[in-house]
């Protein structure tokens, strides 16, 4: 059940209203009931499977505290690393290494015929994967303490939001809050509605109608100009941007509306100004998750610049390749990795320099240049997620070094490669200008005004809120009371009204509208 | 191109009027009278534009325009609680 899709909008208000209405003992039981529903309305048998990794990370978060040498709770927790692991490789990951397997051998000629297996991916596996993980690890590390109650702990692997593409929760966060007695409040309904709102607009006005364009181009990128394939993934940045952090939005909107308060995936990555930044505020639980355990567990930094450097290509690797079973993600991993090694290594030369020549790095004009510089290395970054093989990400960039030109003609042959029209850009432009207005919004309260972040150790941040005075604007309480009420309703009314008419461009085009991280 | 938007005054002049009307609430903060007006001038327009053959990127765009002006509310002095 997709979140653009009229059974999720019955769905989630049917949920939401029976979710109130029971006594707290049962919540759990009918949000578990949801969960699965909800992810047996993909395929009713991969229930099983989500089933079988709940399990076994179940008895393991059980078995650790009573095992009496720390050699036993090591061998559950590799136990438990191999299970559900192992379910990930072989759904995810058996075909791609068969294939690659065969490809080696046949260098050897050898002429093996492929050999494909017929494995369905299960939706969502790679994020219930390894936040299950997370539990164990953090049970191992006696970070927290094993959940008891199975159906809890079932809710956390499976809770609907969150289940198919994130944010890989934290068993600190997610567990207590399930567990917690939540009343509806006008505050989390009306949050949570607007978050919801910011998400629906993001995928189904700016993601999908951008992605019409993409598409475009990328169906016969052979053809494309270099500058439409240029403009084809700079609007991919854009679309991968708003259909993940949308997705996620309509997630963490869905959570709070039920009182729950889900941890932020993504924080303006576009404000950011070097690589790392950029990392740090694009899908913030995956990377988070790989730091946590994987990243700190090698080493991190601590072990000098050489195996920093190599612990960074390892995880971003590794990233990479999580992100789907094609060379193409693993070079978009090492291609991040690699320049944010590159960035490590320079960041004190570079302050050096800067202090030197005195140049303010918080100076408007070189925050946005770094932006732009960001920007930009993320274009190609994107070029390689979108490519769906090596040869084309060859052809890709053959393209824009080979095919350049100038003139009318040339930017016509552009346009027509985009499929665009003169009134698709002043739409775009609109839809940039209404993207930079939410985005200063979040900036202006960042973190209560849509969502609160959880505020960890690492992650120390602002929940104040600058809040308008009433009788500020020469106004009685109520006149302002009034005054903002019908401010916000018309900004939601206009919203989910731009939000049917992207939906309803998407359907009158014959295009489909899956969210582009479910494929992972 | 053929733009029903642009190519029809009464269009022009009734859309023009919703965002002028929403632009003086949102500006001059004169209550929420001059909003609902606008809101209601602007339905009428969207349906006319519907009814002579716009099509929804023109449709899509204008409501964009009106999403974003009253965004800007919420910078104005406008923002909500």
């Amino acid at each position: 059940m997709s979140f653009n899709s009229l059974q999720f909008l019955i769905f989630l208000p049917i949920v939401i209203v029976v979710y109130f209405l029971l006594p707290h003992k049962f919540r759990w039981l009918w949000l578990l009931a949801a969960s699965y529903y909800a992810y047996m309305s993909w395929n009713v048998w991969l229930v099983f499977l989500i089933l079988g990794t709940t399990a076994v990370s179940y008895v393991a978060g059980l078995l650790m505290p009573r095992a009496k040498s720390k050699g036993v709770r090591r061998l559950l927790l590799v136990i438990t690393l191999v299970v559900c692991l192992g379910i990930l490789v072989f759904f995810k990951y058996f075909n791609f290494l068969l294939a690659n397997v065969i490809n080696f051998l046949n260098l050897f000629a050898l002429e093996l015929d492929p050999v494909m297996l017929d494995i369905i991916l299960p939706v969502g596996i790679s994020f219930y994967t390894f936040q299950t993980l997370s539990y164990v690890i953090d049970v191992y590390r006696d970070k927290i303490e094993p959940e008891k109650h199975f159906g809890y702990f079932a809710l956390y692997v499976s809770y609907f939001p969150q289940l198919v593409a994130g944010p890989i929760e934290r068993p600190e966060n997610l567990l207590p809050q399930l567990r917690e007695k939540h009343m509806p409040n006008e505050d989390d309904l009306s949050v949570g509605f607007r978050i919801m709102a910011v998400g629906f607009f993001r995928k189904c006005v700016v993601a999908d109608f951008i992605g019409t364009f993409v598409n475009s181009v990328f169906s016969d990128v052979s053809s494309a100009s270099g500058l439409a394939v240029l403009v084809a993934g700079a609007l991919f940045c854009i679309q991968l941007y708003c259909d993940f952090a949308g997705y996620s939005e309509i997630a963490i909107g869905a959570a709070r509306m039920m009182g729950i308060k889900l941890m932020k995936n993504f924080d303006r990555p576009f404000s950011a100004t070097s690589i790392r930044d950029l990392m740090s505020r694009w899908h913030i639980s995956l990377t988070t998750w790989f730091r946590d355990y994987l990243y700190i567990p090698l080493g991190g930094s601590r072990k000098g610049k050489a195996r920093r450097v190599l612990n960074t290509l390892i995880v971003y690797f590794l990233c990479g390749l999580w992100h789907g079973a094609n060379w193409t993600y693993v070079i978009w991993g090492l291609y991040v990795g690699v320049f944010v090694s590159i960035e490590n290594l320079l960041r004190k030369p570079y302050r050096a320099f800067c202090e030197k020549h005195n140049i303010d790095n918080s100076k408007g004009w070189i925050i946005v240049l770094r932006r732009i510089l960001v920007f930009l290395f993320f274009v190609p970054a994107a070029l390689f997620f979108r490519a769906r093989s090596v040869a084309e990400i060859g052809t890709i960039f053959a393209c824009i070094f080979t095919a350049g030109g100038f003139g009318t003609e040339y930017f016509a042959a552009t346009l027509s490669a985009l499929s665009m029209t003169a009134l698709d850009i002043l739409v775009i432009g609109a839809i940039l200008v209404c993207l930079a207005l939410i985005w200063r919004m979040s900036e202006e309260s960042p973190g209560t005004e849509f969502y609160e972040p959880i505020v960890s150790e690492s992650e120390p941040l602002s929940l104040e809120t600058k809040r308008l005075a009433p009788g500020s604007l020469g106004l009685t309480d109520k006149a302002e009371s009034r005054r903002s009420y019908v401010a916000r309703v018309t900004a939601v009314a206009y919203a989910v009204c731009a939000i049917a008419l992207g939906w309803l461009i998407l359907i009158a085009g014959d295009a489909t509208s899956a969210f582009v991280y479910f494929q992972f | 191109m053929d733009i029903v938007l642009f190519a029809n005054p009464i269009l022009l002049v009734l859309f023009g009027i919703a965002i002028a009307l929403c632009a003086v609430d949102v500006f001059r903060k004169s209550g929420y009278a001059f909003r609902i007006a606008s809101g209601v001038v602007f339905v009428g327009a969207l349906v006319y534009a519907l009814l002579l053959g716009a099509s929804m990127q023109e449709v899509l765009l204008v409501t964009l325009v009106m999403f974003a002006l009253n965004l800007t509310a919420f910078f104005n002095g406008g923002r909500d609680k």
